[in-house]
């Protein structure tokens, strides 16, 4: 498993993990959902329900407050209305009567605690008796101080009623002087006419009753209920509001807007539009109402009440978010919150372990497919076998080597894979394992044998090692096939056995040697024993190998050297016999270190002491070549010298010899007979030819000295060329030639004009006597050389003295036949040699001559 | 132009006998000074030595010089003729027994205006002097004094 699928697999587990946390967190969270969902709504609706019933019961006490505060009033204006003390100052209208009705009503208005003002007002609207409440300490306002109120419509509407009517004003604020009292005085006034026993409208008897009172009880339940208690209008101002500057809005131009209506539309339309439903929720908010219609009341008969308000509305509000609060909606998001979050937690714990419990499992098969695979692909056979020693499992290579299937070995003894003769003795070994179970090879040092189906056996090596699986012993046998080692160490050997006799023998030296420069022989070969005239190898490695060394010295810096450089090669050292004798030698030898580390050398030594006496000969030789060399190159000088003075002095005596013979044979013929002048004649005849040798001699001088110069020549351009100049000199002859075109050589052109100049002036030469003469000049492939040739139809020449041709000097004609020096072949075969080439001619008297010859080709050069 | 005179310079008494007979056959009859050897060439030349006192700007018409002389060599002559700014025009004629490639490089190089090698044939000796006599004598113009 490499390391990138190893982590593609870290990635895919994380991955599956998050996949499976998710999966479960989701459906946990759903559940967590409802259930919360559920029980939410269970304690939502019995909350509500509370709350519902709180609203009623709130709205209902606080209109029973209102019932019974103005059945109060409704009493009190009666028992005014109907008191002796006023019918009394009615009929006398004595100042002894008022002031009875005066402090009648005083003590009224001081223990009812209920009025600020109690009035009686004439039928004309003029006030006549009047208590003012005045902060607890009543009086009654001196007559002078009484006003005509007739204008204020209160005073008017009530003055209007019939007899048992009653008035009930709106409830609104006191007004003194034309303007609102502060602090604020809300007042509600019952008013209703009086009549004397006539029967005779008299006035009206008022009673402003102390609003703030019946406020105050609204306030006190409202402070007791869950939300708020509101009393408001018939217009939907607020009487009694959240807030005390939203309340009495009709009362105050800058508060016309402050109306239930537009806070609470939704509501205000409910309740205007449906006033059956004295409860419901709008906009979120619970609200409870309840109407009291005054006018309604008092429902004696005869009785007309006169009301200013048509409705006051009793309004319990619960606000969203105190429903909310007592529905404990955020506690419970709260609640679900942490629940989800712990479910997200535990959700991964899940997970982590689902994925991890697959995986384990996974690895569990994929471990047994391994283990199977190991098994079944092990090079060796593995056999596992029970207490009784029966086959309980085998691998393939077992069924491979024994040649058994599988089903036939399973439960068998394991004794049918030894060879019969050793099935006895295995069983007891089996037993005395059993007793001593160890991990550890079988039968050490024995040759051991498996036998197959087909009864043939073959050697093994068989490992043990015992196993407890469930409480149950077993021996697992891992059994290898030595077949090939077996041979493999045969085939070791042979080559071992034939290195050694190669090594023996060897005609030079092989030692192996401790390393050090006393040290001993440890390894001989028999061409060692003999070199140092040894009896026998052990008395050879008896003795130390430094001893042997003529120079103790020398031989301690070649195992110094050895030890520096690893490797030493023909290093020269005279050595002694042990008889004595000295010799050299050339020894090579290598460091080795062997498995323990232990250092050694081995070597080769060679005896040279011939060859080194060969080196002195040659060496003797070289000396004395390269004296002789010496010798020629002052000679060669010598001879250039005296080639120099032979051009130059030579020819000056022939020059006089001929000129002078010349000079007499012009000046002095008439002195000389014929015979004289022929002599005169053949004297510089005579002289003329030798000066031709000198010229030939000083020719083939040259050509020895002179170098090479090489390039491409053209033959067949210089043998026409050869040919031109002398068909020029002697026009008059008919010569037939043949010149093979294109022939391209590698030479110095100078030299091979010689050449040609001199074999076909030859051919040409030895073919006068011919008629038709025939010159050919050619190339041919010859044991794949190229060979060059000039054949001509002439004289030719006996193939007895072929070697006499190329002399100097040496001539096979008469020159009174063919004239010449005798050095020009001399000078072709000198010019040929130095080109690397032979030369050699095939001729026969009177048939002709060939001249052969090669030249180094470029590519050996 | 018959008082120019043509300077030979040749030790060898034969040579010298037969160049003056070749010479004489071939009809050049100005006066022929012979100078044995190359001290008395430029002795000659120079107006020095023997001839202390000769016009030095009296220059022969042509020098026939041989390259192998005792004591001064031919060739030595030939560099001190050029080397000299007087002689530095003159025609000199490399007159000589060598044939060797060489000593004929090398007169050229020094500046010399013809080689001839005297040939054995006197025959060919009297047409060579003849030739030379004719081109170097007759029909050359030397350059102006």
């Amino acid at each position: 498993m490499n390391g990138r699928f190893f982590i593609a697999n870290k990635d895919r587990q994380r991955w599956l993990i998050i996949r499976q946390w998710i999966l479960i967190w989701v459906l946990l969270t759903l559940v967590l959902a409802v259930v919360l969902w559920i029980v939410h709504k269970t304690h939502e609706a019995s909350t509500l329900a509370l709350m519902y019933s709180e609203g009623q019961q709130t709205v209902k006490t606080a209109s029973q407050t209102v019932d019974e505060e103005l059945r109060l009033l409704h009493g009190d204006i009666l028992y005014l209305r109907d008191q002796p003390v006023l019918r009394d100052w009615l009929e006398k209208q004595s100042p002894i009567a008022w002031k009875r009705l005066g402090n009648d009503l005083l003590a009224f208005v001081k223990y009812r605690e209920l009025y600020d003002q109690i009035r009686f007002l004439d039928e004309k609207g003029q006030e006549r008796v009047r208590i003012n409440w005045n902060q607890g300490q009543p009086v009654i306002v001196p007559a002078r101080e009484l006003q005509d109120r007739s204008e204020l419509y209160f005073v008017e509407q009530a003055l209007a009623l019939n007899k048992d009517d009653i008035y009930i004003s709106s409830f609104d604020l006191g007004i003194e002087h034309g303007a609102i009292e502060q602090p604020i005085k809300p007042v509600i006034r019952f008013g209703t006419p009086v009549f004397d026993r006539r029967g005779q409208k008299r006035g009206i008897i008022l009673l402003n009753y102390r609003g703030q009172r019946l406020i105050d009880q609204l306030r006190a339940i409202s402070r007791q209920s869950i939300g708020s208690l509101w009393l408001l209008n018939t217009q939907g101002y607020w009487l009694v509001g959240a807030r005390s500057e939203d309340e009495w809005g009709f009362m105050y131009p800058d508060r016309k807007n402050k109306r239930f209506a537009n806070d609470y539309g939704e509501a205000w339309r409910s309740i205007t539009e449906h006033p059956e439903r004295l409860q419901f929720m709008a906009g979120g908010d619970l609200f409870t109402y309840g109407a009291i219609t005054p006018s309604a009341l008092f429902g004696k008969v005869g009785e007309n009440v006169v009301a200013g308000d048509a409705h006051w509305l009793l309004v319990a509000h619960v606000p969203a978010e105190v429903i909310d609060e007592k529905t404990v909606v955020q506690a419970r998001w709260f609640a679900f919150s942490t629940l989800s979050l712990l479910l997200g937690a535990v959700s991964w714990f899940i997970a982590f372990y689902r994925v991890r419990r697959r995986q384990v499992e996974a690895e569990v098969v994929a471990s047994e497919a391994r283990f199977r695979g190991l098994l079944e692909s092990a090079p060796d056979a593995i056999v596992m076998t029970n207490r009784e020693g029966n086959i309980a499992l085998i691998n393939a290579q077992t069924e491979k080597w024994f040649g058994y299937a599988r089903n036939e070995l399973l439960g068998q003894p394991i004794e049918v894979l030894v060879p019969e003769r050793f099935r006895e003795h295995h069983e007891d070994y089996r037993q005395a394992y059993m007793d001593k179970p160890l991990v550890r090879p079988m039968g050490i040092g024995l040759y051991l044998s498996g036998r197959r189906k087909d009864g043939s056996e073959f050697p093994v090596e068989i490992n043990l090692s015992p196993s407890k699986i469930d409480q149950e012993l077993f021996v697992i046998s891992i059994i290898r096939d030595i077949t090939e080692r077996k041979r493999a160490e045969r085939a070791q050997l042979e080559a071992q056995a034939k290195y050694r006799e190669l090594v023996d023998n060897l005609p030079v030296g092989v030692y192996r040697q401790t390393p050090t420069a006393d040290g001993r022989f440890l390894e001989v070969n028999p061409a060692i024993v003999d070199m140092f005239e040894a009896e026998s190898a052990e008395q050879l490695q008896a003795h130390p190998v430094g001893d042997l060394c003529l120079d103790q010295d020398c031989w301690q810096v070649f195992v110094d050297k050895i030890m520096k450089q690893g490797f030493v090669g023909n290093e020269e050292i005279q050595l002694v016999t042990l008889q004595g004798r000295e010799f050299f030698a050339a020894v090579s030898a290598a460091m080795k270190k062997d498995s323990a580390g232990n250092l050694y050398f081995d070597g080769i030594i060679e005896d040279i002491s011939r060859r080194k006496e060969n080196e002195r000969r040659i060496q003797q030789l070289n000396m004395a070549l390269r004296d002789r060399a010496m010798i020629l190159e002052s000679v060669n000088h010598e001879l250039e010298a005296f080639s120099y003075s032979v051009s130059h002095d030579l020819r000056a005596p022939l020059r006089a010899v001929d000129g002078f013979s010349r000079i007499l044979l012009d000046e002095y013929a008439d002195c000389l007979d014929e015979t004289g002048q022929d002599r005169l004649r053949r004297v510089r005849a005579a002289a003329q030819k030798m000066a031709t040798l000198i010229d030939d001699l000083l020719k083939l001088s040259r050509i020895t000295r002179s170098e090479l110069k090489r390039e491409d020549v053209n033959l067949s351009a210089l043998a026409d060329e050869v040919i031109e100049e002398l068909r020029k000199q002697e026009p008059e002859r008919i010569v037939q030639c043949a010149i093979e075109p294109g022939v391209i050589v590698w030479g110095d052109v100078r030299l091979l004009r010689v050449v040609l100049d001199n074999l076909i002036g030859n051919a040409w030469k030895f073919t006068s006597k011919r008629p038709e003469a025939r010159i050919e000049f050619g190339r041919q492939m010859q044991d794949n050389e190229p060979v060059y040739f000039v054949r001509d139809n002439g004289a030719g020449f006996d193939m007895a003295y072929a070697e006499k041709l190329f002399g100097a000097f040496q001539r096979l004609h008469d020159s009174s036949e063919f004239p010449g020096t005798g050095i020009g072949l001399a000078t072709v075969q000198r010019i040929i040699h130095k080109h690397g080439g032979r030369i050699w001619a095939e001729g026969a008297v009177e048939q002709g001559a060939i001249f052969y010859f090669t030249l180094e080709a470029r590519e050996n050069l | 132009m018959n008082n120019k005179v043509i300077l030979l310079v040749e030790d060898n008494p034969d040579d010298e006998a037969l160049t003056l007979h070749a010479l004489k056959k071939s009809n050049i009859t100005h006066k022929i000074i012979v100078a044995h050897n190359g001290a008395e060439a430029l002795d000659y030349l120079f107006g020095t030595g023997s001839y202390a006192g000769r016009d030095p700007y009296d220059l022969p018409l042509v020098v026939l010089l041989d390259l192998k002389l005792p004591k001064i060599d031919g060739l030595e002559v030939l560099r001190r003729i050029r080397d000299d700014e007087r002689t530095q025009l003159l025609p000199v004629v490399l007159l000589t027994s060598s044939n060797e490639e060489e000593d004929r490089l090398k007169g050229y190089m020094l500046g010399a205006n013809s080689y001839v090698r005297k040939p054995v044939d006197f025959d060919e000796f009297v047409r060579a002097a003849g030739q030379l006599g004719l081109y170097w004598i007759l029909l050359n113009e030397p350059p102006p004094d």
